[in-house]
């Protein structure tokens, strides 16, 4: 018996630990965007990574989405003949949820890890210890601006998912179920509203700033070895998507009740 | 004579594992001090904790007669000024070509113009044996030795007056081993630095130092000119000198 609450209270002292540790973290680097100096290039150069590179990824899944929803409210729909309503499903769906939590959670897999991967490797091989002796805070100059390009980027991204998510929706309906293509993007543009866009952009913009913070965190306090690495990449996507689900609920809870 | 650096009673530890346990000792101006122990003994911890890549639990840092353990945070990037640092495996940074790894700090400070910069790259890259021609490639593109001769131009690049070489022989075969010895001897005799070396090639003591001390478990357990390394008269000493398995020093084959 003492040894289980011994269990529970050690669980519960490295959580608390570690919440206190990133929070520090998140001080720190948060506290580089109003202090000199600037490492614009720097948000520049993850701007491209985060943005331009991660277009592949998120229109695959964005286009794809879009179709299969078609698809399968089509099947709904059908049976209750109102296929009018496809349209609407569709892109409420892709503006309010879909369209930023695929993009949240694919970008988590693909620059989460990097961001991980990345700064581990460097932290064992002693380049961020390196950076403090050049008079360079390692926070600073490898945090901040993969916080800005990924607060930045997301939003963006999700911008472009959105439009292919729709696209993608539109010609399953027109090609293959035989909707007149004026009457579907009639049905589209009808009940959508700017706040069921911009919710999912704010949203995004927080998955923006979770994939980042989480990912550079694991990198950053990465154990040694390729173990160490390894553990921080897995840590980085792991905690990174379940933290986008779970405020994306919380988000939805805040913005439409 | 004067005292460049001057440590008094530091203590550090990690979790319930106490690594340094007070260390005593002081390094005069352009003096070049080596400090060898085993695998585990807490060299690397002691130079970064000199330098504040770690933070002692206590004592006392005392660098050009002020303390520094307690230096505001602007202070404390004024100081780093003075410091260069050879890091074991070099650790030039990945992203970056040679010359902007020797000259990272006039790039992010914008001191130096990119034109200058590059210049006093390849001047400190001369320094150390490497043409320009390396100046443009990748850290991965080049052997282990001449990575460490590109991460010893880096940590020269700002006249640094004192200089930290953690274990710069470690992984280099015995030709290179002499050639990074010699490097280091020249290089900071020509700036008139004050440097610490942590190493367990002894042979590489003998080479660049004026004094030895030895570390073991946390503390400092003797030092003296370089000539008396062989006559110390010291047990543990004199066991780590020749290499026996059997004397004072006992050491875990297995880890618990």
């Amino acid at each position: 018996m003492n040894n289980f609450l011994a269990n529970i209270g050690r669980v519960i002292l490295s959580f608390l630990f570690e919440t206190g540790k990133l929070s520090i973290f998140c001080f720190n680097a948060l506290s580089g965007i109003f202090h000199r100096p600037f490492y614009l290039k720097a948000v520049l150069k993850q701007m491209l990574e985060i943005g331009y590179y991660s277009l592949p990824v998120v229109g695959l899944t964005a286009i794809f989405t879009g179709a299969v929803l078609a698809l399968q409210s089509y099947t709904g729909f059908s049976r209750f003949s109102a296929e009018s309503a496809i349209a609407t499903v569709v892109v409420l769906s892709i503006t309010r949820e879909l369209g930023p939590v695929l993009a949240g959670l694919m970008v988590a897999g693909r620059v989460g890890a990097s961001m991980a991967a990345e700064i581990g490797t460097m932290r064992i091989t002693e380049q961020v210890d390196a950076l403090i002796t050049l008079s360079t805070n390692p926070i600073k100059y490898l945090v901040t601006p993969r916080i800005l390009a990924a607060v930045v980027m997301l939003p963006c991204l999700v911008v472009i998912a959105d439009i292919i998510g729709v696209m993608g929706g539109y010609f399953i309906s027109v090609y293959t179920l035989g909707f007149s293509p004026d009457l579907y993007l009639q049905n589209t543009f009808q009940y959508l509203e700017i706040d069921d866009i911009t919710s999912g952009l704010i949203k995004s913009g927080v998955f923006g700033f979770i994939i980042s913070i989480i990912g550079c965190y694991n990198g950053f306090y990465s154990n040694k070895g390729a173990q160490g690495v390894g553990n921080a990449t897995t840590n980085a996507v792991v905690v990174a998507s379940i933290l986008i689900l779970l405020s994306n609920y919380l988000l939805t809870k805040v913005f439409f009740s | 004579m004067t005292e460049k650096i001057i440590i008094k009673d530091l203590h550090k530890s990690f979790g319930s594992k106490k690594v340094l346990k007070g260390i005593d000792i002081e390094v005069q101006k352009g003096e070049s001090l080596v400090i060898i122990g085993g695998s585990g003994s807490g060299k690397s911890v002691l130079i970064k904790s000199i330098i504040g890549i770690l933070k002692p639990d206590s004592g006392s840092i005392i660098i050009d007669g002020q303390e520094t353990t307690n230096l505001s945070n602007k202070n404390y990037i004024n100081m780093l000024k003075l410091f260069g640092y050879l890091f074991q495996g070099g650790a030039l940074f990945d992203s970056l070509s040679i010359w902007e790894n020797i000259a990272f700090v006039p790039l992010q400070t914008d001191s130096l113009s990119k034109k200058e910069a590059r210049k006093l790259a390849i001047d400190k890259l001369e320094s150390v044996g490497l043409d320009a021609t390396v100046a443009d490639l990748f850290p991965a593109e080049l052997s282990g030795g001449m990575q460490k001769r590109a991460a010893l131009a880096r940590a020269i690049a700002l006249n640094p007056e004192i200089i930290f070489f953690d274990e710069p022989t470690t992984g280099l075969d015995p030709i290179m081993s002499a050639i990074i010895n010699d490097l280091i001897k020249k290089n900071s005799k020509q700036l008139g630095a004050t440097t610490i070396t942590i190493t367990h090639d002894l042979i590489s003591a003998a080479h660049i130092a004026d004094r030895v001390a030895m570390l073991y478990n946390g503390a400092i357990i003797w030092h003296g000119p370089i000539e008396k390394l062989n006559s110390s008269g010291n047990p543990y000493v004199e066991q780590f000198v020749s290499g026996d398995i059997n004397g004072p020093i006992k050491i875990k084959i297995q880890d618990h």
